[in-house]
């Protein structure tokens, strides 16, 4: 364990030299001599370095880079949430898990720092001209960022090696205050990661011909740069959740006695319940961000939704799909758990039903690139029941009924164990239900009134209302549910561990479907610059400027996840290895 | 309760439910400069 | 180790059944390659051909056709020719154009100098148009190829072409194998070097060729004369087919065809049954 993270240690050193040497050297030289334009490059200014593809390696480095980036910093987040729990409830499993979580990291913490390394050297080998001109934009914030993973890993250091030393009451609140330490640092390493990409979509503080004005903030601080940091923040911790989710999964499919079956099936469900509540504000995120992609540039919208990359959203939808109904999946089979999950079976096909037409109106594409042959045979460019499904209101609509359902699978499994007390529980109940209902209508009023009869700017607008009404409506029957369950008697213990099998294949599912479509996401929201390296400032003129079919990306990224699979494997692996002890006999002198 | 009345009351229910989504809609379109229900 | 196999198996058709989505369930498209500069040679091109490159252009390497198109995104542009001059006289026009030229120009290079009421950026109030400037960024026309557009801009708005061809190509222009300015072109004697030449499908249906601004001519010769026919190439406003825009139709066919094109247009229309 000891040897990996002096691994760390040394990828941010090497790291930091290399900024110095290769960022801002000439960045502090081209201070004095004033800002020259973009360069403009011609295919000879990409070295081929040992016969591979340059693009390939970046675009595989990167992603792994990201990964794994996003897992180590969703980690502390939730480990800083789940000791809080733990020690306001004062019950000890939560800090057992918490740490068990942050072990977990700590390797894949190494390994980001080494694939950062990698993906630097990557870019000054592939793309040395791209990366001097962003290095003399981005000086300072390289510099710094550098100095920052330095006080990350101290900090991370001290808040693992000293989990068991910094117990009791003072002692544990300034442990808790690493965590929080921990996170400001983590989360402003991404924000500063994310101004340099976000620059080459949305440049700012430069002029037409890319000529810097020195005003370091204004390039970090461009257009796209909020809208991507809360879609990233936001699917880091559902990402996270799913990956540990994995682990407990794992740990429990090969759990030897019952007392460790329920450690990790409480462990996996804690995880998939965190992955669930980061998921569910997740669409909104995006929808946030592709709007305001538009609103940047109408072209690179048009290109993003209505050009080639329409299909990649057909592809997203299928995933999307897998996500929500193995999550609901895994909450109907954890029923199980509870003596008293008989008395709501019969709510789950129906759950079940409207999720699948749900996922179905999603999966309908919308206006796509046909050929005519196709065209005469659907008799125009949409078809004539199923097009009206395809546009984006039918899209919303199905997205918050998916959302509420999945929320009612989870109201379900709250109360599976318990039995109200209070004398109006009846009352509540239909109360509950009227809510639902009322919720429900108004959203389909909102999508197919606005979606159908009125025009465009009205269908924008009722989306918000829409998303309003799912919000009122989990909020308030959260409210209700724990006015009405007050005081409840349990049915029984919840027998932790009584989980079937296959349940946890739920999990991997999740898991590698996050894996998958963040690697999917990562491609368009590269991919939308399309020949640019800075989008009208400067362009790719390598030979593998061109895009690439859709096809070939998935290909290329299923390549990339299996091989983070294989590493993540490897951490957990470590991770075990390292509490096994194997006793020598007469191997050491007595 | 009896049927009857519980019908009612649920009915009750989701109407005051359905009244309290109305005025959020209208005031969320209002908000964005538009009316609920739109005339061309 | 058999449970570690068989969750290795489980992700491992997970990500294959992803990828195989992905490769069978969609279709491949090839995107277009990077834009890259045409070379043009101006010394050798008429009126005709310089209008044929404008239209490449407008539907090609300007990618105006991704906003201005039958979904309402942009203003239509074929109307140019009974609004450009109201723009102009608009109480709002802030530019400094004083011709329908100038404020064609200036709405391709400046196009937030006006906009049209309803197609401004959201919460700019139309002062600020979503379009970006066509000379430099991403689409960054050359002069010659912004004149080539301008000019089509016009002739397909119905309006006289004012744009004239520019001789200066900004650097060196090979003038020596061009041939001479004003020398007639060599008559088309099929129908789709015509068609392809005077771009009818970027209008109209023709069998496989799909357009949807113009009627559809995939079976013309069924319902129509050949009378008809002549009349509506030379004279396409004198009857405007139900449910189409008047002045959508270049007018000035029978100034740009030779006597044999035409007769072989009628000849061919005619036909399609």
């Amino acid at each position: 364990m000891r040897k990996t993270l002096s691994f760390g240690f040394l990828a941010s050193l090497v790291a930091l030299v290399v900024c110095v040497l290769a960022g801002t050297g000439p960045a502090l030289a081209q201070e004095a001599a004033g800002f020259g334009p973009a360069p403009v490059l011609t295919a000879a200014d990409y070295p081929t370095v040992a016969g591979v593809n340059g693009r390939l390696v970046i675009w595989i480095v990167a992603q792994l880079h990201l990964w794994f980036a996003a897992f180590v910093l969703a980690v502390p987040i939730f480990v800083f949430i789940i000791e809080a729990i733990g020690m306001r409830t004062r019950d000890k499993r939560y800090d057992d898990m918490a740490y068990e979580f942050i072990k977990v990291s700590i390797t894949a913490y190494s390994i980001t720092a080494i694939l950062g390394g990698l993906l630097l050297f990557s870019l000054i080998l592939f793309y040395p001209h791209l990366f001097g001109y962003l290095s003399t934009i981005f000086s300072k914030s390289m510099f710094y960022y550098a100095l920052l993973f330095f006080g990350e890993s101290a900090v991370l250091y001290l808040y693992y090696y000293g989990w068991h030393w910094l117990q009791g009451d003072l002692r544990k609140w300034i442990h808790l205050s690493l965590g929080l330490l921990l996170n400001a640092i983590g989360t402003t390493l991404m924000l500063l990661a994310n101004a340099w990409l976000t620059f080459m979509m949305s440049p700012a503080g430069v002029d037409p011909a890319g000529v810097f004005n020195g005003n370091e903030w204004e390039a970090i601080h461009n257009f796209l740069w909020n809208p991507i940091n809360i879609h990233r923040f936001v699917a880091n911790i559902a990402y996270g959740g799913s990956i540990v989710g994995a682990y407990a999964a794992f740990k429990f499919l090969t759990a030897r006695t019952s007392q460790e079956k329920a450690h990790y099936d409480w462990m996996g469900y804690n995880a998939n319940f965190i992955a669930i509540c980061a998921l569910l504000p997740l669409p909104f995120a995006g929808y946030y961000l592709a709007a305001e992609i538009y609103a940047y540039s109408q072209q690179m919208g048009i290109t993003l939704m209505g050009g080639i990359f329409a299909w990649l959203f057909i592809i997203q939808a299928v995933l999307i799909g897998a996500l929500f109904l193995s999550a609901n999946y895994y909450l109907w089979c954890g029923m199980g758990r509870s003596d008293g999950a008989r008395r709501y079976y019969w709510a789950i096909k129906y759950i079940a039903i409207v999720l699948i037409g749900a996922f179905l109106v999603w999966f309908t594409p919308h206006t796509l690139v046909l050929t005519n042959s196709e065209l005469k045979s659907l008799g125009g460019p949409h078809h004539s029941i199923l097009g009206p499904l395809g546009i984006m209101p039918a899209k919303n609509t199905a997205v918050n009924l998916m959302i509420i359902f999945t929320f009612l699978s989870f109201l379900i499994y709250r109360r599976s164990n318990k039995v109200a007390t209070v004398s109006w529980e009846g009352m509540g109940n239909t109360l509950q239900v009227a809510l639902f209902t009322a919720g429900i209508l108004n959203i389909l009023f909102l999508g197919i009134y606005h979606g159908y009869f009125t025009n465009t700017v009205y269908k924008v607008a009722a989306s918000i209302p829409q998303v309003l009404t799912t919000f009122v409506v989990i909020v308030v029957s959260l409210v209700l549910d724990s006015f009405i369950y007050r005081g409840a008697r349990d049915v029984g213990p919840l027998h932790w561990g009584r989980i079937p099998d296959r349940a946890q294949y739920a999990l991997f599912l999740l898991a590698v479907a996050f894996t998958w479509l963040m690697g999917l996401m990562g491609y368009i929201r590269s991919g939308i610059r399309q020949h640019w390296h800075v989008v009208d400032i400067m362009r790719d003129n390598s030979p593998n400027a061109f895009t690439p079919t859709l096809g070939y990306a998935a290909n290329v990224v299923s390549v990339a996840a299996v091989i983070f699979l294989t590493l993540v494997i490897f951490v957990f692996w470590i991770a075990k290895v390292s509490s096994v002890k194997t006793l020598p006999a007469g191997y050491w002198k007595e | 309760m009896g049927f009857a009345r519980k019908t009612l009351f649920f009915a009750a229910a989701v109407a005051a439910c359905g009244a309290g989504f109305l005025v959020l809609d209208v005031v969320m379109m209002n908000m964005q400069g538009l009316d609920l229900i739109f005339e061309k | 180790m058999r449970q570690f196999l068989s969750v290795i198996a489980f992700m491992l058709i997970v990500i294959g059944s992803f990828s195989a989505y992905s490769n069978l369930g969609i279709p491949q498209i090839e995107p277009a390659p990077p834009p890259t500069e045409e070379v043009i040679d101006l010394g050798s091109m008429d009126m005709g051909q310089f209008l044929a490159l404008g239209d490449r252009i407008f539907n090609g390497k300007g990618t105006c056709t991704l906003c201005h198109n039958s979904l309402g995104r942009a203003p239509m542009l074929d109307q140019i020719g009974s609004n450009a001059q109201a723009r102009l006289d608009d109480a709002r026009y802030a530019g400094s154009a004083t011709d329908i030229e100038g404020y064609l120009r200036e709405s391709l290079t400046d196009p937030s100098a006006y906009v049209v009421a309803g197609f401004g950026k959201a919460g700019t109030n139309d002062t600020e148009s979503p379009m970006p400037g066509t000379e430099s960024g991403s689409i960054a026309l050359s002069g010659p190829e912004l004149a080539a557009v301008l000019a089509f801009l016009q002739d397909n708005g119905g309006l006289e072409v004012t744009v004239e061809i520019p001789t200066d190509m900004g650097d060196e222009a090979t003038d020596e194998n061009a041939a001479e300015p004003g020398e007639p072109r060599a008559p088309f004697t099929s129908f789709q070097d015509l068609s392809d030449e005077f771009a009818c499908e970027a209008c109209h249906t023709i069998g496989e060729e799909a357009g949807d601004l113009g009627p559809n001519l995939s079976a013309i010769g069924a319902t129509r004369d050949r009378d008809y026919i002549r009349r509506a190439l030379l004279d396409p406003n004198a009857e405007i087919a139900e449910g189409f825009e008047e002045g959508m139709m270049p007018d000035d066919l029978g100034t740009q065809l030779y006597a044999t094109e035409l007769e072989l247009l009628i000849d061919h229309l005619s036909q399609l049954k």
